[in-house]
C-alpha cells in the first residue's frame, strides 16, 4: 500500500451519490484538523456539489490504481479564507474558467481530476469540478489533510510542477502565475481578487500523481464520516444504491476513535483563547482544562489549523498528525478559527498519512515549519 | 530560614538584586539552591539543563514557557526566568501556565530587560562567584558612602538600596533613630555585645554594633533587615553592615566631640567678648566670625536660666540644642551659648529695632522658655560688638527680677525698681502707715484690701469686684466708707496717688 490508509478504506470503482455527501462533508472537515474551513463553509460547497451532480450526475471515483498512469489530471482548490466565500458568493464557473487559463486548446486534454487538499473545503471542490466538466475524480490528493501553504503538497516535495497557476475568481477576473515564489504571489492576487480565489494548477501525469500523492484519502474521509458525523437529525438520507444506512449505535469517542485508528487526547472545556494575526496567517493557543483529571491542562497551539497539543508541558500531538476539536454537546467538529471560551470539546487525534512522516518530507510539515520549537512526536508514542 | 548551604538560593537572587524579577508562580521552589545559571533560546537548551541551573528563557510563547517548566521539573532545575523585552510584543504567561508551575513548584520569574545576555552575566556572576558578587557590592556601598556625609540619613539608604534590605539604626531600648526596627527582633540582641543573625517575623535580621561605652555596653546598633535567609547571603550583608557601622560609629564619635568642643569654646569666646568692654580686640572678632557670630548691627540680648535653680546642674550641651530647637521654631534665630548659670543667647536686626519688636520678642520668648522649663530676661538692643555685652548684660539684669511671669525686660524693670525702692524708703513706710493707719483692723482688714485691688485696678468697680469676687455694689460701698475713714477723694489725682503708693508700701512691708 503506498498510501497512509488500509486497504478495506480504498474503493474500487463507484460512484459517489446525494446520501455520500453529507458524512464526505463531515470526513473532510475532520481532515481539515480545525482547518480549511469550518462547518458553514463546508456546507456552502455541499450546496455546490449537490447542485453539480443534480445536472452532471453521481460523481465516478476510481482507485489509483485505476488511473491511466499517462493521462492527465487537474487539481483545483480555493485559496484564501472560505468564510469570505459564504459572503462573496461563488458563481461555480470558477474552477472550470480556471482550466481553461491553464489549458491551451492544443494541449492533451485533462481526463480526470485530482485532489489538491482533502482536508476542509478544498476536498469537496475537485468533485464539484468533475461534476461539472462528466470527468472521473481519481482517489490521490497532496496533502491527506488540510495546511495552509500552496507548497505543503507532496507533489511540491516531489518536484512536481505547482506552474503556471491560474487564479479565478466569480466577477470573471483571471489571473496565470508562472514564477518560483509562486505562494505570496498567490496570496497577493488573492487578497485583491476580494479575499477568496479559485486556482487550478498546470495538470499532473495520473501516474505521478498516484506515486507522490496521497491515495485514498477520499475514502479516508467517507470512512470518518461514517464513524464520526452526528446521526441527521433533521435530514433524511437520499435513497442509497449500495448500502443501507448504518444503524444508528450511541458510541463513546473512545469507541469511535478506535474504530478510525485514532485517540481521545482529553475532553475538556477551554479556559483561554488566545489568537493574534502575524504577517496574514492567524496564530492561538488555547488551554482547555481536562475533565478526567484535576488540575491538569491540556494546551493546544493553531494557527490555520491545530497544530500541536500539549499536555502540561509535553507534546503529546504534533503536526503533520491530525487534531481535532468536537463539542462534547453536538459531536461536530470545530474548527480553530471558531473554538470559543467555555466549550466542553473532545480532542482527538489521527495519525497523518504515512508520505509525511519519513524524514525528508517532515521538515515542510512539522512543528518547526510552522515556527514552533519542537520536534515531531511520532503519533502515539507519548 | 536560615539554610545551611554554600550557595545561594533562588530569593537570594532575587533579594540581591541579581534578579531584578517578579515571581509569578512555583513560590514553593524559591528555597532551593541555584548552582548554575543558563540562557536558553530554545527547548533543546533547556533540555541540556543540569540539577541546579537557573533557566533564562528568550521565548515566551505558552506552550514553550511550559514546555520549558515541564523540562525544567524533570530536570531539577531550581527557577525558570521570563525575559519581558523593554519594547516589542509580549506576552504574559496565562493563568493556565503559572497554574501548571505552581503544580510543579517551580519558580517562573518574570524580569524586565533589554537583552536576557546581561540578566544571565549578573547572575552567572552571583552564582558562580558569589564572593566577587559580595565584592561588588560592597564596593558600591563604599563607593556611594565616600561620596556622602557618612550619617545615617546617607548610610542607612545606601545600604537598602544596594543590599535590598531594610536597615535601621537602633538605640540599645530598641529605640529606632532611623528607619525601622524590624517586627520581633528578641530584646537580648540588642543587650548583647556581639554582632548577631536572627530570625525576625518575615525573614531574618542582621544586627551589628555601631557605639559601645568603655564598659563593652553597646548603645548603637545597625539592625538590617532580609527576606531570604540563605547562609552566604547573610554572610555577605554581615559584612557590609560591619563596614558600615565603622562609618557610623564615626560619624557618633563626630557628633558627640562637635557637640562638646561647640559648647566649651562658645562659652569661653563669649566671656571673653563680655570681659573686654568697649574695646574688642580684633583676635577676638576674628574668633567670634570664625564661631558664626554677627558682631554687627543691633542685638537684643536675650538671657535665660532654669526656673527652679539648680545648682548641681552642669548646663549639658543636650539642653542647649533643645533651648536653640525651641527658639528656632519660634523664629527666634541666633546664637545660644550656654554659661556655667544659663545661657545667652541674642538677636541681630540690621538696623535699630523699632519699639514694637521688644512687645512680640518677650512674647515668644515666653512660649520657647517655658517649653524648657526656663525663665529669661531681655535686653534693650545696643548696636555693635559690645553692644552684645551690654544688653546683654540688661537681660542678665532682668533674669534675676523675673520671677511668675517668666520673661521679664529691662524697660519693665524700671518701674519695679521705681516700686521697690518706695517700699524699702523707711520714711515712706511710715507716712503710709500713718496714712492707711485709720483703715488697719477694720472689717477684718477687708477695706484695706479692697482699697489696693481698686486702685491696682485703675478704680474700675466692676474689675475689682471680680478679682475680689463680691458685688460691684460691695466695693463702691467699701470704697465710700474707706474715704470718708482715710478723708480723702479718691477722685483727687494727687490724693489717689498718695493712698496707691501707701497702699503699695504697705503691701511690700507685709511680704
Amino acid at each position: 500500500m503506498p498510501s497512509g490508509c488500509s486497504p478495506h478504506y480504498c474503493l474500487r470503482m463507484r460512484l459517489l451519490t446525494h446520501s455520500d455527501v453529507d458524512r464526505l462533508a463531515f470526513g473532510v472537515i475532520m481532515l481539515g484538523s480545525g482547518g480549511g474551513g469550518g462547518e458553514e463553509d463546508v456546507h456552502a460547497v455541499t450546496t455546490m456539489l449537490r447542485q453539480a451532480m443534480r445536472t452532471g450526475g453521481p460523481v465516478r471515483v476510481l482507485d489509483a490504481g485505476e488511473a491511466d498512469p499517462e493521462a492527465l489530471g487537474v487539481r483545483v482548490g480555493l485559496i484564501g479564507a472560505p468564510t469570505v466565500m459564504i459572503e462573496k458568493l461563488p458563481s461555480g464557473d470558477e474552477a472550470a474558467e480556471a482550466l481553461r487559463a491553464v489549458q491551451s486548446p492544443g494541449d492533451v486534454p485533462v481526463s480526470a481530476v485530482i485532489g489538491w487538499e482533502i482536508g476542509g473545503c478544498n476536498g469537496l471542490f475537485p468533485l464539484v469540478l468533475a461534476a461539472q466538466l462528466g470527468l472521473p475524480y481519481v482517489d490521490v490528493d497532496g496533502m491527506g489533510r488540510a495546511f495552509p501553504r500552496i507548497d505543503q503538497t507532496t507533489y511540491d516535495a516531489a518536484g512536481l510542477p505547482t506552474t503556471p497557476l491560474a487564479i479565478t475568481e466569480p466577477s470573471g477576473n483571471r489571473a496565470l502565475l508562472d514564477s518560483t515564489g509562486i505562494e505570496k504571489l498567490a496570496r497577493t492576487v488573492m487578497v485583491d481578487f476580494g479575499g477568496w480565489a479559485m486556482m487550478v494548477a498546470k495538470p499532473l501525469r495520473l501516474g505521478d500523481a498516484v506515486k507522490v500523492g496521497v491515495t485514498g484519502s477520499l475514502a479516508r474521509a467517507l470512512e470518518l464520516g461514517t464513524v464520526w458525523a452526528p446521526p441527521p437529525s433533521d435530514r433524511h438520507w437520499a435513497s442509497s444504491q449500495e448500502e443501507p444506512a448504518p444503524p444508528q449505535v450511541v458510541r463513546t469517542p473512545e469507541e469511535r476513535a478506535a474504530a478510525s485508528g485514532g485517540f481521545v487526547v482529553t475532553r475538556g472545556k477551554v479556559i483561554e483563547v488566545w489568537r493574534e494575526s502575524t504577517g496574514g496567517f492567524p496564530r492561538g493557543t488555547v488551554a482547555v482544562q481536562r475533565l478526567d483529571a484535576d488540575d491538569s491542562y491540556v494546551r493546544l497551539e493553531m494557527q490555520g489549523e491545530y497544530l500541536v497539543a500539549l499536555a502540561d508541558g509535553e507534546p503529546l500531538v504534533t503536526t503533520p498528525d491530525l487534531i481535532c476539536c468536537l463539542d462534547a454537546e453536538t459531536g461536530r467538529a470545530i474548527a480553530a478559527e471558531r473554538l470559543s471560551y467555555g466549550t466542553v470539546i473532545d480532542v482527538v487525534a489521527f495519525p497523518a498519512p504515512s508520505q509525511w512522516v519519513r524524514p525528508r518530507m517532515l521538515g515542510r510539515v512539522d512543528p518547526r515549519a510552522f515556527g514552533y520549537d519542537l520536534d515531531y512526536v511520532p503519533f502515539g508514542l507519548s | 530560614m536560615i539554610s545551611d548551604g554554600d550557595s545561594l538560593t533562588v530569593r537570594d537572587l532575587l533579594g540581591v538584586g541579581a534578579l531584578d524579577g517578579q515571581v509569578l508562580a512555583g513560590a514553593r521552589g524559591l528555597d532551593t539552591e541555584v548552582l548554575d545559571v543558563r540562557l536558553a533560546a530554545d527547548i533543546g537548551a533547556v533540555e541540556a539543563c543540569a540539577a541546579g541551573d537557573l533557566v533564562i528563557l528568550t521565548g515566551h510563547a505558552p506552550y514553550l514557557v511550559e514546555v520549558a517548566l515541564r523540562r525544567a521539573y524533570s530536570a531539577d532545575v531550581r527557577a525558570v526566568v521570563l525575559v519581558r523585552p523593554t519594547s516589542g510584543s509580549y506576552q504574559p504567561p496565562s493563568a493556565a501556565t503559572l497554574s501548571f508551575a505552581n503544580r510543579l513548584g517551580v519558580p517562573l520569574v518574570q524580569t524586565q530587560a533589554a537583552d536576557p545576555l546581561l540578566v544571565a552575566d549578573g547572575l552567572r556572576t552571583a552564582v558562580r562567584r558569589p564572593d566577587v558578587s559580595a565584592a561588588r557590592l560592597l564596593n558600591a556601598v563604599t563607593a556611594r558612602m565616600r561620596r556622602g556625609k557618612a550619617d545615617p540619613r546617607t548610610v542607612l539608604p545606601i545600604l537598602d538600596e544596594e543590599l535590598g534590605v531594610v536597615t535601621a539604626l537602633v538605640s540599645a531600648d530598641g529605640t529606632a533613630i532611623e528607619g525601622t526596627t524590624p517586627l520581633g527582633l528578641p530584646e537580648s540582641v540588642l543587650a548583647s555585645s556581639v554582632p548577631a543573625v536572627v530570625e525576625v517575623a518575615d525573614g531574618t535580621a542582621v544586627a551589628v554594633p555601631v557605639e559601645s561605652d568603655r564598659t563593652g555596653h553597646v548603645r548603637l546598633w545597625l539592625v538590617s533587615h532580609l527576606r531570604s535567609g540563605g547562609k552566604r547571603w547573610v554572610d555577605t550583608v554581615m559584612q557590609i553592615s560591619q563596614v558600615a557601622s565603622w562609618a557610623l560609629g564615626k560619624w557618633v564619635a563626630e557628633e558627640r566631640l562637635d557637640v562638646e568642643r561647640r559648647a566649651r569654646s562658645r562659652g569661653s569666646l563669649l566671656a571673653e567678648l563680655l570681659a573686654c568692654g568697649d574695646d574688642v580686640p580684633p583676635q577676638l572678632v576674628q574668633q567670634a566670625v570664625l564661631a558664626g557670630w554677627r558682631l554687627d548691627g543691633w542685638h537684643t540680648g536675650v538671657y535665660a536660666v532654669p526656673q527652679t535653680p539648680d545648682h548641681r546642674m552642669a548646663l549639658d550641651p543636650s539642653r542647649t540644642e533643645r533651648l536653640r530647637a525651641s527658639l528656632a521654631r519660634r523664629g527666634l534665630h541666633g546664637q545660644v551659648v550656654e554659661g556655667a548659670e544659663g545661657w545667652s543667647f541674642w538677636l541681630t536686626n540690621d538696623a535699630e529695632p523699632p519699639q514694637s519688636q521688644h512687645r512680640e520678642i518677650t512674647m515668644r520668648l515666653q512660649q520657647a522658655v517655658a517649653s524648657c522649663a526656663l525663665v529669661a530676661g531681655v535686653g534693650r538692643p545696643h548696636p555693635g560688638a559690645r553692644g552684645i555685652a551690654r544688653s546683654l548684660g540688661e537681660a542678665r539684669e532682668a533674669a534675676a527680677m523675673a520671677g511668675p511671669s517668666k520673661v521679664v525686660h529691662i524697660d519693665e524693670l524700671g518701674v519695679r525698681r521705681l516700686l521697690s525702692m518706695a517700699a524699702e524708703t523707711p520714711a515712706l513706710v511710715d507716712q503710709a502707715t500713718r496714712l492707711l493707719d485709720p483703715l488697719t483692723g477694720v472689717e477684718d482688714g477687708q477695706l484695706l484690701r479692697t482699697l489696693a485691688v481698686y486702685l491696682d485696678e485703675e478704680s474700675v468697680t466692676s474689675a475689682a469686684a471680680a478679682r475680689l469676687g463680691v458685688h460691684r455694689n460691695t466695693v463702691s460701698q467699701r470704697i465710700s466708707r474707706a474715704e470718708q475713714l482715710l478723708g480723702v477723694s479718691l477722685l483727687n489725682p494727687d490724693e489717689r496717688l498718695a493712698v496707691h503708693l501707701a497702699c503699695r508700701a504697705a503691701r511690700a512691708t507685709e511680704e
